[in-house]
């Protein structure tokens, strides 16, 4: 119960649990190596923490959430959050405040990462097992952090053992997950390991071999595959209490493979006799050959971090230095062989779009503690980018012709430079103060942005029980994610701001009021705006895909800006344990180039959000959970009138389909006109999920915990989008044949999944 | 056996949660005024006929619709570089605003009305014809199911230094017939299968109505179009038609930029995509691309064509194929 409490509670709870401050991320590993106890409680943070949008969660925090596939999983946990909107359904997109999905920094031990989802997006690309800790910032971003404009989630891994192995195992339904830890030289030097591997593509093996059994007789055969890995390595080592060291290693790759493959049917009397050897015609007339189409995707993050903490006799330096590689390619192949008898016949084209993300970075930082009255937080740092926004490659073979087209970009070199300072000042016990300054430097490709970001916020008790906050943010962004799509494809490209664009800028407003309530139950209210400048959008009529188009070419900036009211109420005691929370939002665009200049809501424009959590904890062996959130539809671009093609008025006129007779089908079939972007929202999304922990002590303090989750306990169909579905007969078209609807096109129905994790 | 049953009943999860189900969504109250009064224009002139505009209603996607709606009652002008040409009239027969000008290449052509006290107009200017230089046919075959490959050439020369765009189609003297062309090998069909395959993986360069295509990649040469026709073993032997089934027009267009961007861009409004993109498309989970119109205060496309024709009869050229 503790853990959901703790997720609800927002962050505070889990310091007695886990030795946790609230300091930077920085200190917050050596906090825990010196095993020291910090006091506190989250109502009383709550009220006098001067800053304000944060939230820390515990890996027992996500593990006790009801999850899909009985997957712990931190994106969709931090899903849950008022002002945060999760996009798609069962995808692990996160919008916070209005944002993109690409303007929130994920720091895996302090590693960045570009890519944080598997299977499209259905899961995220964290290892719960390897995780100590999140928190996640969606306002008052401490200094410290920089390089995306609305959201910061910093995971802290387990610290490894230094006295004694043990590990986690776990299976689920997709995947399973195993983590060990245990000293290399005891008290000196330890080691974690996690790894974490799906088997789709091993369960689906069968279903895939009597799926083209069946397929065979009509000459298709269905080709998929999908694996993911996730590898997490950490080695610590103490060269004394005051001087530590640790490497960490973060692997995380997807491949996915789906397409068909079209042949001559068996029983095609026609068809050759399908013995190779022979090539022995059954009938006379058509030949063997075949057609393949086959789109391969795959993504990935992998990079390394080395830091080094040196306590002082006041304060903590740290010092650290990554590599952080990311890419993904999305290949379009289409082979064939017309006749399996003549090899001329033989051919492909295959198209492949790649881009990439390289970076090398070192920063030096340094935390102090000056009595309950001031803390600083200083550091300063550099990052070389090294980005390859779109490298097209074109194959073509036939019999007459082989050629190849690489239509690359040029490769985008960036040199970042920072330093910050951030400053809490307790003036008095009614007033304490969040104060704090970022300054950046890029320079790319002969443009240089000097960026200035300032951060503060104020904490003014108003009673013992209430106090009021305020707050400012601004920050940067230079490197952006676009998408045609609704569902943020993790190969979707990564652009960086170059001598064309300027870095994304926003500028958060935060005021709330907060407080305690009886039945240990306590509050916040925070009313907020943000502005976004420099926004990437693909224009209108491109996709990312388009070769024939650079890259730069094919993009447009304009503004956004988002503001809304959050509100959650959390209970910490008693049986029941919870927190119910409500978002109101509204959320704007504005480009140039997009819906004729004029001003549209975003796609994730959802005015409404309430989430209700609750945790039962029955006995030790006993916990049960349940999620509930309502939520305003998303919005999409439909068109819901068609305009007449040329049709038979223009019967000379060179055209692309089929022209016949008036009024026939093909006359009337119109094509889509599309009046405004985002035109349509969607019916409101609304599930429960419930969950159960059976907790089973075994020998030798070992555990065993069977995971039972319902996602979407009640089925509730919720739409993922809407489209036009053509049902029309060919044809004369009669009132009766004209079959046209709108369809809402749902994609979860409730999943019951089961886990059972081993932990010793 | 008792082994399979595990992995199978997974995977039929696996599968209900990955096949998506369909809902009908009633959108009655998502009517915008703005779809309700829309006016479409359609035009396509060229230099052998005389003006002729189409002015339509749209219709709200899942109402019934069995016959196109014209709009008779418009005031429609011809503007003609920019002098008013005249006042067109409508024909009630074609249900067409018909003029009595016949433009020429360079013309900026433009028409312009009044609907629900909005001005609505579009312009596009006339391209120049281009010379088929040279053609030649030539034949592989039999292939060993009996078919025959047909090799089209057609030879002309882009002009440089500016866009150009053009249409290609091998059609049939025949009303009706229908001759399938592969546009596979040739280059320029090559760009806009790249281009299209942004929208739709898997686009096919086949077509029994012909291709729009750019200088992309030509711009200023001398360039032979390449592209095949399959003529097929069981039509050569039933010979129901006798040697005029093989007389064939190669019409190369040239297209007004307008023309070919709603050309393109309609092809791209096809939901029959492959792949991974392809099937987000007919999914609706992609952002949907917007048919190219040229036309201000409404929607349609005023688009201009000069054509240039040969015209062979293979079976003459390149002997029997029988």
């Amino acid at each position: 119960m503790n853990h959901l409490r703790n997720l609800l509670v927002g962050s505070f709870v889990l310091l007695t649990m886990h030795g946790y401050s609230q300091t930077p991320s920085d200190t917050l590993r050596n906090v825990q190596m010196q095993e020291v106890v910090v006091t506190g409680n989250a109502s009383e943070r709550n009220l006098k923490a001067p800053q304000m949008g944060r939230v820390s969660m515990s890996s027992d925090v996500l593990r006790a959430m009801p999850v899909m596939f009985a997957e712990p999983d931190i994106v969709k946990t931090l899903q849950t959050q008022p002002g945060v909107t999760q996009g798609i359904e069962g995808f692990t997109g996160l919008y916070v405040r209005g944002g993109n999905d690409d303007q929130n920094l994920f720091l895996y031990q302090g590693l960045p990462l570009y890519q944080v989802s598997h299977l499209g997006g259905i899961f995220s690309s964290f290892n719960v097992a390897t995780v100590r800790k999140v928190d996640f910032y969606k306002a008052s971003f401490p200094a410290q952090y920089g390089g995306r404009v609305s959201s910061i989630t910093d995971i802290s891994m387990e610290t490894p053992n230094f006295e004694s192995y043990h590990g986690r195992l776990s299976l689920g339904l997709l995947s399973g997950s195993a983590y060990i830890t245990g000293p290399l030289a005891k008290n000196k030097t330890a080691f974690s390991a996690g790894l974490r591997r799906s088997w789709i593509d091993l369960v689906s093996m069968p279903t895939l071999a009597i799926v083209n059994a069946t397929q065979k007789k009509k000459g298709t055969k269905t080709i998929a595959a999908y694996a993911f890995t996730d590898l997490n390595l950490r080695l610590d080592h103490k060269f004394s209490n005051k001087l530590t060291a640790s490497v960490v290693g973060y692997y995380g790759h997807d491949n996915l493979k789906i397409g068909s493959r079209e042949f001559e049917k068996e029983n095609d009397a026609f068809a050759y006799n399908n013995d190779k050897e022979t090539m022995e015609p059954m009938g006379s007339g058509d030949k063997r050959f075949y057609d393949q189409d086959v789109n391969r995707m795959s993504w990935g993050n992998w990079g390394a971090i080395a830091s080094l903490d040196w306590m002082l006799r006041k304060g903590k330096i740290n010092l650290s230095a990554y590599y952080s590689d990311y890419g993904s390619t999305y290949k379009q192949e289409k082979e064939y062989q017309r006749d399996l008898s003549d090899k001329e016949t033989f051919g492909f084209i295959k198209n492949t779009t790649h881009n990439a993300i390289r970076d090398v970075g070192a920063k030096a930082s340094y935390y102090a503690e000056f009595g309950k009255i001031y803390d600083i937080n200083a550091g300063l740092g550099g990052i070389h980018h090294n980005y390859m926004p779109e490298e097209l490659l074109s194959e073509t073979f036939n019999s007459k012709e082989n050629i190849t087209r690489n239509n690359n970009a040029d490769a985008v070199k960036a040199t970042e430079w920072y330093a910050y300072v951030d400053n809490v000042l307790n003036l008095s016990s009614w007033l304490s103060v969040n104060a704090g300054v970022r300054a950046a430097n890029y320079r790319a490709q002969g443009q240089t942005y000097n960026m200035l970001e300032p951060r503060a916020s104020m904490r003014v008790n108003i009673t013992q029980d209430f106090s009021i906050k305020a707050g400012y943010a601004r920050m940067n962004q230079v490197v952006q994610q676009l998408s045609n799509n609704y569902v943020n494809l993790p190969t979707d490209l990564w652009q960086p701001v170059a001598s064309d664009f300027k870095p994304l800028q926003s500028d958060l407003y935060t005021i709330g009021v907060y407080g305690n309530l009886p039945l240990s139950m306590y509050f916040s209210v925070e009313g907020w705006y943000k502005n976004m400048q420099n926004i990437l959008e693909y224009k209108e009529g491109v996709t990312s895909i388009d070769p024939n188009v650079a890259w730069v070419e094919k993009l447009t900036s304009g503004k956004g800006w988002a503001y809304g009211v959050d509100l959650s109420v959390t209970k910490t005691a008693g049986k029941f344990t919870g927190t119910a929370g409500y978002g109101l939002m509204w959320n704007w665009r504005e480009f140039a180039d997009l819906n004729r200049g004029e001003k549209f809501p975003a796609k994730f424009d959802n005015r409404h959000k309430f989430n209700l959590n609750v945790n039962y904890k029955l006995n030790e062996h006993i916990d049960f959970n349940a999620g509930w959130m309502y939520m305003t539809g998303n919005r999409v671009t439909l068109s819901l009138y068609n305009q007449e093609t040329l049709g038979t008025d223009f019967p000379d006129a060179p055209q692309t389909s089929d022209i016949t007779q008036p009024n026939d089908y093909y006359d009337l079939i119109g094509l889509d006109y599309l009046s405004t972007r985002n035109n349509i929202r969607m019916p409101a999304y609304h599930r429960l999920d419930l969950g159960m922990n059976l907790h089973k002590k075994l020998r030798n303090g070992r555990e065993g915990i069977w995971n039972f989750s319902l996602y979407n306990a009640y089925c509730y169909m919720n739409a993922l989008t809407i489209k036009k579905d053509r049902e029309n007969n060919y044809g004369v078209v009669l009132k009766e044949n004209w079959r046209r609807a709108f369809k809402k096109v749902c994609l979860l129905p409730a999943i019951p999944s089961v886990s059972y994790t081993y932990i010793f | 056996m008792n082994k399979l049953h595990t992995p199978i009943a997974l995977m039929a999860l696996t599968f209900v949660f990955l096949s998506s189900c369909y809902r009908e969504a009633n959108l009655d109250n998502q009517r915008e005024q703005e779809g309700e009064d829309l006016l479409t224009i359609n035009s396509i002139v060229n230099t052998d006929s005389t003006v002729s505009v189409a002015a339509l209603k749209t219709y709200f996607f899942s109402d019934t619709h069995i016959r196109r709606v014209y709009f008779d009652d418009l005031d429609m002008e011809l503007w003609v570089n920019g002098k008013q040409k005249e006042k067109m009239q409508y024909n009630k027969t074609t249900h067409l605003y018909e003029s009595l000008y016949k433009p020429i290449p360079d013309d900026e052509i433009n028409v312009r009305t009044v609907f629900n006290g909005k001005p609505v107009e579009a312009t596009d200017v006339m391209p120049k014809a281009v010379e088929i230089e040279d053609f030649s046919i030539e034949r592989q075959g039999p292939m060993i199911n009996g078919d025959w490959i047909v090799n089209y050439n057609i030879t002309f020369t882009d002009v440089a230094n500016e866009e150009n765009f053009y249409f290609l189609k091998i059609d049939s003297y025949r009303k009706g017939d229908v001759i399938q062309t592969d546009y596979s090998s040739e280059f320029v069909f090559q760009q806009l299968a790249r281009q299209i395959n942004a929208y739709l993986p898997g686009w096919d360069m086949l077509s029994i109505y012909g291709l729009p295509f750019s200088d992309y990649g030509i711009d200023g040469k001398k360039h032979t179009l390449q592209v095949q026709e399959n003529l097929s073993g069981i039509d050569i032997y039933t010979n129901m038609h006798g040697e005029e089934r093989y007389n064939r027009t190669i019409k190369l267009y040239a297209i007004s930029k307008n023309y070919y961007k709603y050309l393109v861009t309609a092809i791209c409004n096809s939901s029959e995509g492959g792949g991974i993109h392809g099937g987000m498309i007919d999914l609706g989970i992609s952002e949907p691309g917007r048919i190219h119109s040229n036309v201000e205060g409404g929607t349609g496309i005023l688009g201009s064509y000069n054509l240039k024709t040969c015209e062979t009869n293979i079976v003459k050229v390149l002997g029997s194929f029988e």
